[in-house]
């Protein structure tokens, strides 16, 4: 019985496409088959039919006219200027951020001085909020400095505590604590009273420092206190001694000290991955398998072989690349095989290779995983080149392939 | 460069066949020679990226195939199901109603799905061929071919079951 042959091959014969196998096989269908015959008969006259309705030269002719008028799709006049728009624009937001970000402290700096300037007696000069305005971490100390304000201005040669009453009365354990902490910091600072009396002491007569200490809380301010420093005339020698007052209140860390004090965990691992690595590249494994084309014509092809010597231990795949349209998976990858010593294989070109890739590792690996390499764009270099990769960690490759999209075989 | 003779030559092997796979989808013989053309131009213009993949044959099957279920969508949008030209152009297993019916559902089923697997799709739910024959005619691996028609069976899901119901009830 004669082999039942479709419409397409039935074409693909009177269009002289097949391979010599093929033609033969339609030929057999052909002769041992009536309807095949009939079927061929009549493709035949309805080939002749259509190439008579308009000659192929005409087409030809035709077509290329089309062709050539169309000219190749270009994208619109003022497209091109959308990737230098978007790099200026990107630029442009990020330096307004860090120019947002700069102007951020400088208000809090220049209300501090203005707050100060024209406060009352009864409120105190906030010369230590500046603080605010410390160049490292300003958004972070916000919420600290707002809702410290009060112990801030209990700290020991703060104006504000000389000179203004307590928003509200301390008692029991805060008062305790703030006394503590007004003698650490004492301790810690005993060159501030002193600036502070040499800065405020510029314009007119300061009271002593004494005497503004044992003034009770909640009284007036004695004269020459903080409402004399306010209206002083040598507005100059004011915001000097608020500036040397900041700086003394609230040192801020040193540049060097707050790059190296790692605000989070993350922070700190990063450090610690940068210090690692800044100690060098890192190194590639030694490939678990090692391959070499044995020496010979490279295949040029389709049929050809090419033979590749396997050295190493460890397990690996062989895979080939084929060529590709519009970046289409092409290529097919074999099974993983173990390897301890040296092997030599045969690999079968069945197409239009570009390389053969030699995936190896020391550990037997899913090399459905990496049916992403044979992702790639279309090239014209026919075979041949071995290429090696090392599965085993760093140079794993992406692992987002999905099974089912493995290379045909 | 496109020189004529090139494209007279290939227009003269592949062209009557063109017509038929258009012919076969489309139905209607005006639509059908101007797919071939709409095939060919579209083949030219992007041959770069064919050559030396496959023979010309698969590609331009392929396209031609790809337009021709295109026209039936804007048609099937359009309401128009076009004329039947029945027992001319009728697939072996299917019948022209039922083939009608399975080309207009298959025009609707089909969207989304790369050229290649609507190409197969069509040689064997519209055409009747086995997979052997399919794989044969487009020199592709059966396996190729199963899956390929396995992945078109997932896209359509139930919507295919549907059709394959109302195929066997017609």
């Amino acid at each position: 019985m004669s082999e039942r042959m479709s419409d397409i091959m039935l074409e693909r014969y009177l269009a002289d496409d097949l391979s010599d196998a093929q033609r033969s096989r339609v030929e057999d269908a052909v002769a041992g088959s009536p309807d095949t015959r009939a079927r061929l008969d009549a493709l035949r006259a309805t080939r002749e039919s259509f190439l008579a309705g308009e000659s192929p030269e005409a087409f030809a002719h035709r077509l290329v006219a089309r062709l050539q008028h169309e000219r190749p799709r270009r994208r619109g006049g003022w497209s091109w200027l959308l990737g230098p728009s978007l790099a200026v624009g990107l630029v442009g937001a990020a330096a307004l951020f860090l120019a947002v970000q700069t102007e951020d402290a400088a208000p809090e700096l220049q209300s501090a001085y203005e707050k100060s300037a024209t406060t009352d007696g009864n409120a105190a000069p906030e010369v230590n909020t500046p603080r605010r305005a410390a160049p490292r971490g300003a958004s972070e100390r916000f919420g600290r400095a707002s809702s410290s304000d009060a112990e801030t201005s209990d700290r020991p040669g703060d104006l504000g505590e000389l000179a203004a009453p307590e928003p509200e009365e301390r008692t029991g354990p805060a008062k305790k604590r703030a006394g503590a902490r007004r003698e650490a910091s004492r301790a810690r600072k005993p060159q501030k009273s002193a600036r502070l009396e040499r800065s405020t002491g510029s314009g007119t007569a300061p009271a002593p420092k004494e005497e503004l200490r044992s003034a009770p809380r909640g009284a007036a301010v004695p004269s020459g206190g903080v409402e004399d420093l306010a209206m002083a005339d040598d507005e100059a020698a004011f915001e000097e001694g608020a500036a040397s007052n900041r700086l003394e209140a609230e040192p801020a860390p040193a540049p060097a000290q707050a790059a190296e004090a790692p605000a989070t965990r993350r922070d700190a691992l990063q450090s610690k991955g940068q210090s690692e690595l800044g100690a060098g590249p890192p190194r590639r494994p030694t490939p678990a398998v090692r391959a070499t084309l044995v020496p010979g014509s490279p295949p040029r092809r389709v049929g050809d072989s090419v033979r590749l010597r396997l050295d190493g231990r460890g397990h690996y795949a062989i895979g080939v690349r084929y060529r590709s349209a519009n970046g289409e998976k092409a290529g097919r990858l074999g099974a993983v095989h173990p390897l301890s010593g040296r092997k030599t294989v045969t690999v079968r070109i069945d197409g239009h290779a570009q390389s053969i890739l030699v995936l190896s590792a020391t550990r037997p690996f899913n090399p459905k995983r990496y049916a992403a390499w044979t992702r790639f764009a279309d090239v014209k270099t026919p075979i041949v080149d071995v290429r090696m990769q090392q599965l085993d960690a760093p140079l794993a490759p992406p692992a987002d392939a999905a099974a089912d999209e493995a290379p045909p075989e | 460069m496109v020189h004529e003779q090139e494209v007279a030559e290939l227009y003269r092997r592949y062209g009557p066949a063109l017509y038929r796979r258009c012919l076969t989808l489309v139905r209607q013989e005006d639509d059908a020679r101007e797919l071939v053309q709409e095939t060919f131009f579209q083949f030219w213009r992007g041959r770069g990226r064919f050559e030396g993949r496959s023979a010309p044959f698969t590609f331009l099957y392929r396209i031609a195939t790809n337009l021709s279920i295109d026209r039936l969508r804007r048609r099937k949008t359009a309401g128009d199901q076009g004329e039947l030209d029945e027992g001319r152009h009728e697939g072996r297993e299917l019948g022209p109603e039922r083939r009608s019916h399975a080309l207009s559902e298959l025009a609707a089923l089909t969207e989304g799905l790369d050229a290649e697997t609507m190409t197969i799709a069509v040689m064997s739910h519209v055409d009747g061929l086995t997979q052997d024959e399919i794989a044969l005619a487009l020199g592709l691996s059966r396996r190729t071919i199963g899956k390929k028609l396995k992945r078109f069976a997932a896209h359509t899901g139930e919507r295919l079951e549907a059709l394959k119901g109302r195929l066997s009830e017609a």
